[in-house]
């Protein structure tokens, strides 16, 4: 790297707000304090593991179809679809708050 | 702030009685609410009161101050421990704008600090059991009882209090561009299972951790009626009982404080009624989709420009957690 990046700036941000201003803030900024920690960690995983939005079009499809029923019935078009959409609400959970994946 | 000034003057005539007003405090918490501790002697007697006005800029769907008045008599009536209503007062002039006088009570509310060990509250079994007999209480209070007479203000009863739900949140989500999978998986899952439809009574509709408080001997009031109305009582069960109203504490289901087998014993004591754990269930997967809407709801109102707020862009991201929960619900 030949000049630190958007992760490496958020990384040591955060770091630096961790460890130099949370222990002094006063106890009514506290919550600010905790809040802009948690929001650059979410950024600084949602740079490493975040993935493209899925496309509008198919999207849009398939919560008409979802709705419409097609998907009531088991089988493996049901499963196939409660894969993906654990899958992808596995990986944002892992990006807003990984902590949540291990209860 | 709210101007002191006319205030005793108008609380003397509301309660019939020379009040005089000692001391005014602002108060932390409850959001969008702005409230404050007044110390009144009313005809020399001490009585420590709440008042409680809108914040400026407050936009959102829950009651007005009246229609919480309100909702608290209809409560104290049928024989909720709430903070005893007061009086109401519609005239901005007294104090800068509309607000509602209650008694105070004491304890503690705030989740986290609710579910540390050692409970805060006493003994957390006998907590349970005790707002599961408040809940049977509120429950009692249907459309015609009498206790019902100022709530004409509330959405008149749905047939099928979970079909109109699902009908509403999907309305909800049809109001936002992106399409929501997860969510249109949930709503298919509640409307395929709803369960039989039952008579409406009234149900709080936020009842949880958060909106009860406890001091050393146990409850001393229940909170936050803004988003009551008429539904199937087992709505709050399973609100109360769901797994992202524990602050936390996961592994303790009723409330971050302990087992659901006693809140359901002091319902089902008070109510004369086994509690139906398959319609808590049902009602807990409705809960999580109501609350992701509402989290995705509060990001929208940073995202628009409306309100700048971390907070408000922070709560959007627990979307995502409320919806691998909703596939884990659902069998997914």
């Amino acid at each position: 790297m030949d000049r630190p990046d958007a992760a490496t700036l958020l990384a040591v941000a955060r770091e630096t707000m961790v460890e130099r201003l949370l222990p002094v803030l006063p106890p009514e900024r506290r919550m600010d304090g905790l809040m802009i920690a948690n929001a650059l960690g979410i950024a600084l995983r949602e740079l490493a593991l975040g993935e493209p939005p899925p496309d509008a079009a198919a999207e849009r499809q398939l919560v008409a179809d979802i709705r419409a029923g097609r998907y009531d019935t088991p089988g493996p078009e049901r499963d196939a679809l409660a894969a993906e959409l654990r899958r992808r609400v596995t990986l944002r959970v892992a990006i807003s708050n990984p902590k949540a994946l291990d209860r | 702030m709210i101007d002191t000034t006319r205030l005793a003057p108008w609380l003397s005539a509301a309660a019939g009685k020379p009040v005089a007003l000692l001391n005014a405090e602002k108060l932390s918490g409850g959001g969008i609410q702005e409230n404050w501790g007044l110390d009144l002697e009313i005809d020399g007697a001490p009585q420590a009161v709440v008042l409680r006005t809108t914040a400026p800029g407050d936009v959102s769907e829950s009651h007005d101050r009246l229609g919480e008045f309100r909702l608290l008599e209809a409560a104290f009536a049928a024989g909720v421990t709430v903070p005893e209503p007061l009086w109401y007062c519609d005239d901005p002039a007294v104090a800068g704008r509309a607000f509602a006088v209650m008694r105070r009570i004491n304890g503690i509310a705030a989740g986290y600090r609710v579910v540390k060990d050692p409970f805060p509250g006493g003994n957390p079994a006998a907590v349970l059991y005790r707002l599961g007999v408040e809940a049977a209480r509120l429950h009692r209070v249907t459309p015609d009882s009498p206790a019902a007479s100022g709530l004409g203000f509330l959405t008149p009863p749905a047939g099928d209090a979970a079909l109109g739900l699902v009908a509403k949140l999907r309305r909800n989500l049809d109001q936002r561009p992106a399409p929501q999978p997860v969510l249109e998986w949930g709503l298919r899952w509640l409307e395929l299972n709803a369960p039989a439809p039952v008579p409406p009574v009234l149900a709080h509709r936020d009842f949880r951790t958060g909106n009860y408080m406890v001091d050393p001997n146990g409850l001393t009031g229940i909170l936050d009626w803004e988003f009551a109305g008429w539904s199937d009582g087992h709505e709050d069960l399973g609100w109360f009982c769901a797994k992202c109203w524990r602050a936390g504490a996961i592994h303790r289901e009723a409330g971050g404080i302990g087992e659901r087998r006693d809140l359901y014993a002091g319902y089902a004591a008070e109510s004369g009624q086994p509690v139906d754990a398959a319609r808590v269930h049902y009602w807990e997967v409705m809960a999580h989709v109501r609350w992701a809407l509402i989290t995705l709801q509060q990001g929208d109102r940073h995202l628009s420009g409306a309100q700048s707020s971390l907070e408000l862009a922070l709560t959007a991201r627990i979307t995502d957690e409320l919806e691998l929960e909703l596939l884990t619900l659902t069998g997914a």
